[in-house]
């Protein structure tokens, strides 16, 4: 059974208030580790479901895709081919439309993407519900012709409240407003505090790091 | 968090055990301070009092031989505990979850509740749970004001009853959250619609099961998940049963509990039907 992940994030009344009345949505981003560069993080989840007690739990369970969409700043990756996918496992791209086969082998606890075709691509990684089955992308890197793209998911979180209104898949290169980045590697629940006028708190874990708007995000997410 | 445990092999069994509970909607729940009067356009009601608590314990006493060979097979204490509803969809959550057991093993609470909203997010691809949680007392009424499920508790509602009074036009889950060593876990939960009034009668009434599926609090059963003994308290307080792994539950014959085998529909023992 695939290990839960939890995080949860507790908030006062007057908070949570105030986020709803000014419009914030909560957005989730998480990381990859990975020697790609030219990569991109995008918006995993953005939900307008907070409460005084908030609980964000997923389990590592993944799919790789391919995407025709372009990595361009506040644009919208659309996995146009995704497949199930487990570390250890590499997805041969055999058709010009992106589309292939999932096969045992290529790098060890890592996702591998190999261009078969000569037409390059976007792709990436996306993280599935293990209820719901929904499966929604995490990063996005460019595929070229013949290459083999290599990256690893792991248990790095990026919580923000904002008021911007992206979708999920979005291209975001910048913190909207003062970020927790949250490490579960080590410990797979965190719980975390956000105030409206304080911001993101931990209780002093170094599990959980701060960082303010306009942090540039790529560095931090998709790391090497 | 561990449960107290004292000399002699017993062992008090709380629902602090379950720190890691997992709600149907979320996990964790935490006393929350009521809304700020400054919220409030119309002159309210006067604001719910606390209210003194009272003490239950139920002790289970077992053979040396029965509590090894439960640890040996790893079994599981799981407690659930009944409300009063006139909802039929009410569902009982997992109370507690205990593996901490031994010769002599009591569970003991309070007559405290909580009363909580929770929605999830769909269509994410994590799991997003978010809950609000309100100190409660019979005879009064979580009054829900915004979509988030966060509202004020107030004096007034039904009689005996914990009132849920939805001013928004959100579905929500709701239910009670029963205290135990401090901690309140969900013990129940039924659908909040837009605009509506549900009640629940917080009941002295308690279902024990051993049973080895791991079900973790907050977690939705309608049946049994083994062989489990019904509890009516009443006015005693205390009750004491003993379990042997291969005999089951014993009481003395007395009127005040029941066998309950495993697989046995449990929604009509512990979401008891009040006349509407």
């Amino acid at each position: 059974m695939a290990t839960p992940y939890s995080i949860t994030i507790t908030m006062d009344q007057n908070t949570v208030n105030k986020l709803v009345a000014s419009g914030f949505k909560l957005y989730g981003f998480k990381g990859a580790k990975t020697t790609l560069q030219g990569g991109a993080p995008l918006i995993w989840f953005q939900t307008e479901k907070f409460s005084l007690t908030t609980e964000v739990s997923w389990t590592e369970q993944y799919q790789a895709y391919t995407s025709l969409s372009q990595i361009i700043p506040n644009g919208q990756i659309e996995a146009s081919a995704a497949y199930n996918i487990s570390l250890g496992q590499t997805l041969n791209v055999t058709n010009v439309s992106g589309t292939g086969q999932v096969v045992t082998g290529g790098t060890e606890n890592a996702i591998s993407i190999n261009n078969k075709n000569t037409t390059p691509f976007t792709c990436g990684v996306s993280q599935v519900n293990s209820v719901t089955k929904v499966a929604k992308p995490l990063c996005a890197f460019p595929l070229y012709g013949l290459a083999l793209d290599v990256l690893a998911p792991i248990e790095l979180v990026m919580l923000e409240f904002a008021t911007e209104a992206h979708n999920t898949g979005t291209v975001i290169y910048q913190a909207f407003s003062q970020a927790a980045l949250i490490d579960l590697t080590s410990q797979s629940q965190i719980p975390v505090t956000f105030d409206i006028n304080q911001g993101w708190s931990a209780g002093g874990t170094p599990s959980v790091r701060f960082f303010p708007a306009g942090t540039n995000l790529a560095p931090l997410l998709l790391k090497p | 968090m561990s449960p107290l445990i004292s000399g002699c092999a017993v062992v008090a069994v709380t629902a602090a055990v379950s720190a890691c509970a997992r709600v149907i909607i979320a996990p964790h729940v935490e006393a929350q301070p009521q809304a700020e009067a400054s919220e409030l356009r119309f002159a309210p009601p006067p604001a719910a009092p606390p209210v003194a608590s009272e003490t239950y314990h139920v002790t289970i006493a077992m053979t040396a031989d029965t509590a090894e060979a439960l640890a040996a097979s790893g079994f599981a204490l799981m407690g659930f505990k009944a409300v009063g509803a006139t909802d039929k969809a009410g569902v009982p959550l997992v109370w507690f979850r205990a593996t901490h057991y031994s010769l002599s093993t009591a569970v003991t609470w309070h007559s405290r509740y909580q009363a909580y909203t929770a929605t999830h997010a769909t269509g994410s691809s994590a799991s997003i749970d978010a809950m609000a949680s309100y100190d409660i007392a019979s005879g009064q009424v979580l009054e829900v004001q915004h979509p988030t499920g966060t509202g004020v508790v107030r004096l007034g509602g039904t009689p005996g009853a914990i009132s849920f009074h939805n001013q928004t036009t959100t579905l929500f889950t709701c239910g009670i959250s029963q205290y135990q060593a401090g901690v309140a876990a969900p013990i129940a939960s039924f659908p909040l619609h837009g605009k509506s009034l549900q009640v629940a009668v917080p009941m002295e009434r308690v279902l024990l099961v051993f049973a080895t599926v791991l079900l973790e609090p907050g977690t939705p059963v309608r049946t049994s998940p083994g062989l489990g003994v019904l509890l009516d308290l009443g006015d005693a307080h205390e009750r004491s049963v003993t379990y042997d792994i291969n005999a089951g539950w014993r009481w003395g014959g007395h009127p005040w509990a029941q066998e309950v085998p495993p697989d046995a529909d449990i929604v009509p023992l512990l979401i008891v039907s009040l006349p509407r």
